[in-house]
């Protein structure tokens, strides 16, 4: 397993890296020529969002005013206008479960690159950000808070998470909820495998009243494994062993249970309704976002 | 097919309890190997939903069962031994020449070599080696395996002896099984001549491994015998040797000293040479020829005979007996008439002519029942002794019918025992009127009674490897301090050398023409050549193939195309 807790925010987020956010940051601004989404202005701090129309999916469109619910029933991608929005929170709840620093590359770069570009944006569009890592339970490291010279202080502070141990999303996300924040956006990056199952991780994302985007960080072999032969399969979270051997039956049986997982979320987020980000973190993150804002064909 | 180290059925149950051992542990639960993996989530579900609940696991990976098991056959069939093409009816036998003949350039190693290779292709447990030199010793039991050949040959050469394979295959036929086949192969140049071939039961076959080869080239010396002197003097023998091939650089030697070179006359019939030595004393000596080396057999360049010990023998003679027996006394050259220190003596019974020395008496009719009465010395068998002296005596020639009729009482031997030896005879028949002492068997028989009294024995005139020396029944020592023990039959010398008894010694050369000129090979044979076993045996072929499938199990493991 390579030791990414000894990464530094430099080499998490490599000059390369920070000049390709720089090109997200224009795809993001473009929107702002077909009508106003982002950069919002409220009449009454705290009485809510106010909706006003919708209008096509454009290149470059902010990711947080899609409506994923017209998305689904009509195949196309619609942005929400609202009226008099402004500083929109976003909360990032970042999973730093063990599962995320293990194989290689961890997915847990990936998790860390996609919560900074989602910074990177929203700070550039002067909305607040907070930074909440999680694990068997959730932790303030940044209050929300904005400006565009916040940047680099969030980097150094994803790059200083370190692995945490099970995957708790029912204590997360109740702590989380406790906390009372003003409503926004919650960005939920994970893996969603929490051992408790599916079940226990839509239960609690059900009882945010934020609006909500899950980033998944998946793999290709997640749904298709084969181990080749006998293995005692360690949990690297729990311990957990299971004795397996990769007979087609059970490799078949697995392939329904992950389905039945993904199921689960993808269901969450159409009743939520959620936003979800498929991000395949053996692919270039930045690219993937940029292919969200272009096309929004990452978005489901 | 058949199998050396097992029998068909014992090959079908193996392999049948190997298939159900490797089902078995297709079907019982494994060793698990440890992975550390994200979750277990899934698979827990998978399982659970998948898991048979039974002892054992569903039968699985069909195509790797067959594959397993087709090894594990190969390696059962590998410690089987199959045997291609062979009955299990029948037993082998191999006979490795090794008489002289073999000792012709490389054939024995040639042989040694080929036995091995035919050994190895034949069943194990039903095949033996035999080397058939001067005498028959067993190379390879049943059940052994031909490795270990190496070991029991090291150190072996051919003797020097005539071909002996012939010998063996007479006895190797009485003495098998009942109701199987034996197949003899002969490894070498001995000959298996038709009539011997003849002899032999139905069931048993005989062929031949190798190929025989000529002697072109050789020569050497293929007899030597001794025989009393033509000049007469009874003292003195002449000696007669036979070569193949040029008589060039021959060396003849009596007694270790070298003896003259015009001392021997050779004449020559076409490749025979005969050389011939006449007068050569009679003292025991022994006399060697030699031809220089240099030939590819070098075993009968070389002949020893020990020369007779013949001195007169001394009889004293009664002067009551003189008108009748010295006539026939003088008239033998091996006999001198001394007034005293005599070896024998010649008397009436009663008289003391000689002393206490044997004699040959003539007595009354009326003191003995027997016409003639052998005495014999104490602790031999009077019947024995009689049936031995019978022709020695010359008693066969003597007309007794004759003097039956003549003497008008019946003409009896006997024997008994006494302190020494002597021969009682009725005087009576010494008379003219029964015609006995003017008969031709008369000089004969007073001639061989005072041999036998004086215990002289002939001497042998031609000592060969395995050519019985006539009339010669006694026990020898051999070169090793063996006693041999012709147990009353002629005594036969093995090898050639010397053979010790404790009167005498004999010395025993190859005299083989058959072995020097190689003659007996060129012969007809009935032995059938049999093919060398060439080419890879079942074993390796198995051993081959199932090192092959080994391999090709583990690059299919390590490619992942097998659990």
């Amino acid at each position: 397993m390579p030791d990414t807790t000894t990464l530094t925010a430099k080499e998490l987020f490599d000059p390369e890296f920070l000049e390709s956010l720089r090109r997200l940051h224009v795809l993001a601004r473009r929107v702002s020529r077909g009508g106003r989404n982002a950069e919002q202005r409220s009449k009454d701090l705290g009485s809510g969002i106010e909706f006003r129309d919708f209008r096509p999916y454009a290149p470059g469109d902010d990711f947080r005013a899609i409506d994923w619910t017209v998305y689904r029933r009509l195949g196309k991608v619609f942005l929400k206008l609202y009226e008099e929005l402004e500083d929109l929170p976003v909360y990032l709840l970042v999973d730093r479960s063990r599962s995320l620093f293990e194989e290689d590359p961890p997915r847990i770069r990936a998790g860390l690159r996609t919560a900074l570009a989602l910074t990177s944006i929203s700070l550039s569009q002067h909305d607040s950000v907070g930074l909440f890592p999680f694990a068997d339970n959730l932790e303030v490291l940044l209050r929300p808070s904005s400006g565009k010279g916040r940047l680099w202080r969030f980097a150094e502070s994803l790059a200083s998470l370190r692995p945490g141990d099970t995957t708790d999303f029912e204590t997360s996300i109740r702590t989380f909820s406790s906390m009372n924040l003003r409503e926004g956006l919650v960005v939920v990056v994970s893996d969603f495998f929490d051992p408790a199952g599916a079940e226990a991780v839509v239960k609690a994302l059900k009882g945010l009243r934020h609006r909500v985007l899950l980033v998944r960080l998946w793999r290709k072999t997640d749904a298709a494994p084969d181990p080749g032969g006998d293995f005692q399969l360690v949990d690297c979270e729990s311990g957990h062993t299971e004795d397996v051997s990769a007979t087609a039956p059970v490799v078949d049986a697995y392939r329904r249970s992950y389905a039945r997982f993904e199921e689960q979320l993808t269901d969450f987020a159409r009743k939520k309704p959620a936003g979800m980000l498929m991000l395949d973190t053996d692919e270039d993150v930045v690219s993937q976002l940029a292919t969200l804002f272009e096309t929004g064909s990452y978005v489901t | 097919m058949s199998f050396a180290n097992l029998s068909g059925l014992g090959v079908a149950l193996g392999v049948a309890g190997l298939a159900a051992g490797l089902f078995l542990l297709q079907r019982l639960r494994v060793r698990y190997q440890p992975k550390r993996v994200i979750t277990t989530l899934f698979w827990k579900e998978a399982l659970e939903e998948a898991r048979a609940r039974v002892l054992v696991r569903r039968f699985r990976h069909l195509l790797a069962y067959l594959f397993v098991l087709l090894i594990a056959s190969l390696l059962w069939l590998g410690f089987a031994d199959p045997q291609w093409g062979e009955s299990e009816d029948a037993d082998y036998v191999i006979l490795v020449d090794g008489s002289a003949g073999m000792a012709y350039g490389d054939r024995f190693e040639e042989a040694i070599e080929a036995a091995r290779a035919h050994a190895a292709a034949l069943p194990r447990d039903r095949r033996a080696v035999l080397l058939c030199g001067s005498r028959i010793r067993t190379l390879l039991l049943p059940g052994e395996h031909e490795r270990v050949l190496d070991r029991r040959v090291d150190g072996i050469t051919p003797d020097a002896c005539p071909a002996t394979v012939e010998t063996a295959l007479r006895a190797i036929s009485h003495a098998k099984d009942t109701g199987r086949t034996l197949n003899v192969v002969v490894a070498g140049d001995a000959p298996v001549r038709d009539e011997t071939d003849a002899l032999l039961p139905s069931d048993v076959t005989v062929s031949r491994l190798t190929t025989t080869s000529a002697r072109d080239g050789n020569r050497g010396i293929t007899a030597l015998g001794v025989v009393p002197a033509s000049s007469g003097a009874w003292d003195r023998v002449d000696v007669l040797a036979e070569l193949h091939g040029e008589t060039a650089g021959l060396a003849i030697s009596v007694g270790g000293a070298p003896l003259a070179a015009n001392a021997a006359r050779v004449t020559t019939h076409g490749q025979r040479r005969q050389v011939s030595i006449r007068d050569l004393p009679a003292r025991g000596s022994l006399l060697e020829i030699t031809l220089p080396g240099g030939d590819p057999l070098s075993l009968d360049d070389v002949a020893r005979i020990r020369l007779p010990k013949r001195p007169r023998l001394k009889v004293a003679l009664s002067p009551s007996l003189s008108d009748v027996l010295e006539p026939v006394l003088a008239a033998d050259p091996g006999i001198a008439i001394v007034a005293s220190g005599a070896d024998v003596a010649v008397r009436r019974g009663g008289e003391s002519t000689g002393g206490e020395i044997p004699a040959l008496e003539w007595t009354r009719p009326d003191s003995q029942v027997e016409a003639i009465l052998l005495h014999h010395e104490r602790g031999l068998q009077s019947e024995r002794v009689l049936v031995e002296s019978f022709d020695r005596l010359g008693l066969e020639d003597v007309d007794t019918s004759d003097l039956a009729a003549r003497t008008g009482r019946v003409i009896s031997l006997g024997a008994a025992p006494a302190d020494r030896r002597g021969v009682g005879v009725w005087d009576t028949l010494l008379g003219a009127q029964y015609n006995f002492v003017h008969s031709r068997s008369f000089p004969l028989f007073v001639a061989a009674s005072l041999r036998w009294l004086a215990g002289t024995t002939d001497f042998a005139a031609f000592v060969a490897a395995g050519e019985p020396i006539r009339g010669d029944a006694t026990p020898r020592r051999d070169a090793a301090g063996r006693t041999l023990d012709p147990v009353g039959a002629a005594f036969v010398p093995p090898v050639a050398g010397a053979y010790a008894s404790d009167a005498d010694e004999l010395v025993a050369s190859l005299l083989s023409p058959e072995t020097t000129t190689g003659s007996a090979i060129a012969a007809s044979d009935a032995s059938a050549s049999v093919a060398s076993s060439g080419g890879a045996d079942a074993l390796t072929i198995i051993a081959l193939v199932a090192l092959g499938l080994l391999l090709m199990e583990w690059f299919l493991y390590r490619t992942g195309r097998m659990p």
